[in-house]
């Protein structure tokens, strides 16, 4: 069940002893008890009744009546690792990271190299602030169980279900690579100032100025079937560095996306036709943009409107989900 | 039966040289993340623990993948 509601609705689900992730605005994250529950600040959300920016509710995802979360707990840059190993006999883990922090970062570069990531499913988001603040506030997240919040560490809801049931991550992407240059990098990273393109390295930031390159669309690259988004924060010609909001890899290929026309229309045709019940999405603050999602539906999945969505890894431009599935 | 890490076929399908494409996410993710390491390091040592980590998907989500077993290893 997921809804927006007030802050004294949230307040009884959680005396009730719900198992709830929550998502929005710090003033109201902060009035809520201790109990079952992890939370991030963010304002927007895609409701029952289509994409809303709203400083006056919280985004509830209560988590089905038989499942229990093992343990909450906040990890810190040096401790990333350890997300994968804890809470021993979970099902999965959920996991709120604060945008722009230095585990942001960290874990986006660094959790594909994480023994056994993928053993078990990660899903989560990475916290924001209203546009309007940006700079001004941090993005923070919660642990509920211990009343805290921070802006410097993950925090993770690790969450046991019954054996009967069985989990599925995935995610919907709109986008796919277009038929331009391959794109390839020397390094990993947030930024680049050179890439290889069709095998020879040019200025990246140049490349892009000089093709009137629309860096709304995302680089895209094919992951065994699995389209994996890299989006464009910024492009500065004065010092040829080009800002990504997730890291690119070494010797991955990029291509830029091809452009969306009709999001809504490619959207409802990609929604999966298998019968799912979904626990949990998010989708991005740029598709959330770029998209103009405000008002506008996206079938079965609401959630959080977010800076960067988790499964497994840190991705970018792309709704995120866990789905459930009796056996 | 997920086969024993000597089957010749891991080798193979890590090496991508048997045309496979995952159906769940997290292979297709954990498939591309061992072809990049196996790109930085190809010794012998690095194949088997590459190999380790995709068996393991397969040992973990075994039920879910029967169709890929058969169409991997026949």
């Amino acid at each position: 069940m997921s809804n927006l509601m007030s802050v004294s609705e949230v307040t009884r689900l959680i005396a009730a002893g719900k198992t709830l992730a929550l998502a929005g605005e710090e003033a109201l994250l902060d009035q809520l008890p201790k109990g079952n529950w992890v939370g991030g600040t963010i304002p927007y959300f895609i409701a029952e009744d289509g994409g809303v920016s709203c400083k006056d509710l919280i985004f509830v995802t209560e988590l089905p009546e038989k499942w229990h979360a093992v343990s909450m707990k906040s990890y810190p840059k040096d401790r990333l690792a350890e997300i994968v190993g804890d809470g021993e006999g979970c099902g999965f883990s959920l996991i709120i990271v604060p945008a722009g922090s230095d585990v942001h970062q960290t874990y986006a570069k660094e959790a594909p190299g994480y023994p056994g990531l993928f053993l078990r499913p990660v899903i989560g988001w990475v916290s924001g602030v209203d546009l309007a603040d940006l700079g001004k506030k941090t993005p923070k997240v919660y642990n509920g169980s211990l009343g805290e919040k921070t802006d410097r560490e993950i925090v993770a809801m690790h969450v046991s279900l019954p054996e009967n049931q069985l989990l599925s991550i995935d995610i919907i992407n709109l986008f796919s690579p277009g038929d331009g240059d391959s794109i390839v990098f020397e390094e990993d990273g947030f930024s680049a100032r050179t890439a290889l393109v069709n095998g020879e390295k040019v200025p990246f930031a140049s490349y892009l100025q000089d093709r009137r390159i629309d860096t709304h669309l995302p680089l895209v690259a094919d992951y065994n079937g699995a389209m994996i988004n890299v989006s464009f924060q910024g492009v500065d010609a004065g010092s040829g560095v080009v800002a990504f909001y997730a890291p690119v890899f070494a010797g991955v290929e990029y291509k830029i996306a091809a452009p969306v026309q009709d999001y809504a229309g490619d959207f409802s045709r990609l929604i999966p036709k298998e019968k799912i019940k979904v626990i949990f999405s998010c989708n991005c603050i740029l598709n959330y943009l770029y998209s103009s999602l405000e008002g506008n539906k996206t079938g079965p999945f609401t959630g959080p409107v977010t800076f960067g969505e988790i499964a497994y890894q840190l991705l970018n431009q792309t709704l995120t989900y866990l789905a459930v599935d009796e056996r | 039966m997920v086969p024993a890490p000597s089957h010749p076929k891991w080798s193979m399908l890590v090496a991508g040289k048997i045309p496979y494409t995952p159906k769940l996410l997290g292979l297709k993710i954990l498939m591309n993340v061992v072809s990049m390491n196996l790109k930085k390091d190809s010794s012998t040592a690095a194949l088997e623990k590459n190999i380790g980590e995709v068996r393991a998907f397969f040992v973990q989500y075994e039920s879910q993948l029967q169709d890929d077993i058969s169409q991997i290893f026949g």
